[in-house]
């Protein structure tokens, strides 16, 4: 297979500054319609952790040389290695590992929304006075964590069944 | 330049950019398949776009403090989002060299290596400067912000 250069460099210039000039025209990722008025703004800077799981390919498919109209002829990414099932297990983990990093993020995320918005609403107050204030946010906050922990519980499991699959289909390579 | 003539612009250019950036990859995934289909990590460049503190401290004891902060939250999202492309790019180079070299030797495989280095090498360099110019604003989001304190 010929490898096709990337005629990226005479580009890259122009392409930097498209990037940055459409940045603040960049759609929120994911507004909270029950928390939309943090001091940090209404966005989200994470990557979608229940997204890492359908980015993973792992198959490829081809036209039935014999039959154009035929179904596609769907293989395995790693079928013809030697090592097929020991890449697959890798491509799995590697799922995983982008999954936990966008929740991560969405984790940490949370607990710099409720900090700023307890900063920002209680300034000044003590004790029991900084307790009551800071409550008001408190649900917001667990939603976010706990939203964030069960995308990470679903895209392990769909990371592994990915894995799985792509593992199948060593066995079924010729 | 009108704003949405200027950002019509820049997405025309922009995606024929990103064309060109992906070019190699997605030849690569349309005819052999490919270990992701999309990027699953942010973009730096629209990372800044999902703060808007620049106004959220005025009148408070704490302004600049708090100013300082909400830059800091919002580079250690660039940074956070670059970690991940750069292990992306690792990845997905790691990946593909090996299914693209596999059953090659001698020069053909040094040779099919050494491409794939250089792909490598360019993307992580597209990846730092993207990641200049994210912090780059994340920076002047935080000076706009110090900025309304002071003149309030």
């Amino acid at each position: 297979m010929t490898r096709a250069p990337l005629p990226l460099l005479r580009l890259l210039p122009l392409c930097l500054a498209a990037l940055f000039a459409l940045a603040p025209l960049a759609a929120r990722a994911d507004e909270d319609p029950n928390d939309p008025n943090s001091p940090l703004g209404s966005g989200n800077p994470c990557f979608d952790a229940s997204k890492v799981a359908d980015s993973l390919s792992l198959e490829s498919s081809a036209e039935d040389p014999n039959d154009p109209n035929a179904p596609p002829i769907v293989t395995g990414f790693f079928s013809a290695l030697p090592d097929c099932a020991k890449l697959c297990d890798k491509a799995g983990k590697l799922c995983e590992t982008f999954a936990k990093r966008a929740a991560s993020c969405e984790t940490r995320y949370a607990d710099d929304r409720f900090r700023f918005n307890v900063r920002t609403e209680c300034e000044g107050l003590h004790g029991a006075d900084l307790k009551t204030c800071s409550q008001q946010f408190e649900s917001a906050h667990q939603t976010r964590s706990q939203r964030a922990a069960d995308k990470l519980a679903a895209v392990v499991s769909a990371c592994g069944t990915r894995s799985a699959d792509c593992a199948g289909r060593c066995n079924a390579a010729p | 330049m009108r704003l949405p003539e200027l950002a019509r612009a820049a997405l025309i250019v922009g995606l024929a950019c990103a064309s060109a950036l992906l070019a190699g990859g997605a030849a690569r995934a349309a005819g052999e398949g490919s270990l992701f289909r999309d990027m699953v990590c942010r973009d730096m460049a629209d990372i800044p776009g999902e703060f808007d503190f620049a106004n959220s401290f005025v009148g408070l004891a704490g302004c600049d403090r708090l100013c300082l902060d909400a830059t800091f939250v919002c580079l250690r999202a660039v940074t956070e989002a670059t970690t991940c492309q750069l292990a992306f790019a690792n990845d997905w180079i790691a990946f593909d060299s090996r299914l693209d070299c596999d059953g090659l030797s001698g020069t053909r495989l040094r040779d099919c290596k050494a491409g794939w280095a250089l792909d490598r090498q360019t993307w992580r360099a597209f990846i730092k400067n993207q990641r200049l110019f994210a912090a780059s604003s994340c920076l002047n989001a935080g000076s706009s912000c110090r900025g309304s304190c002071s003149g309030h």
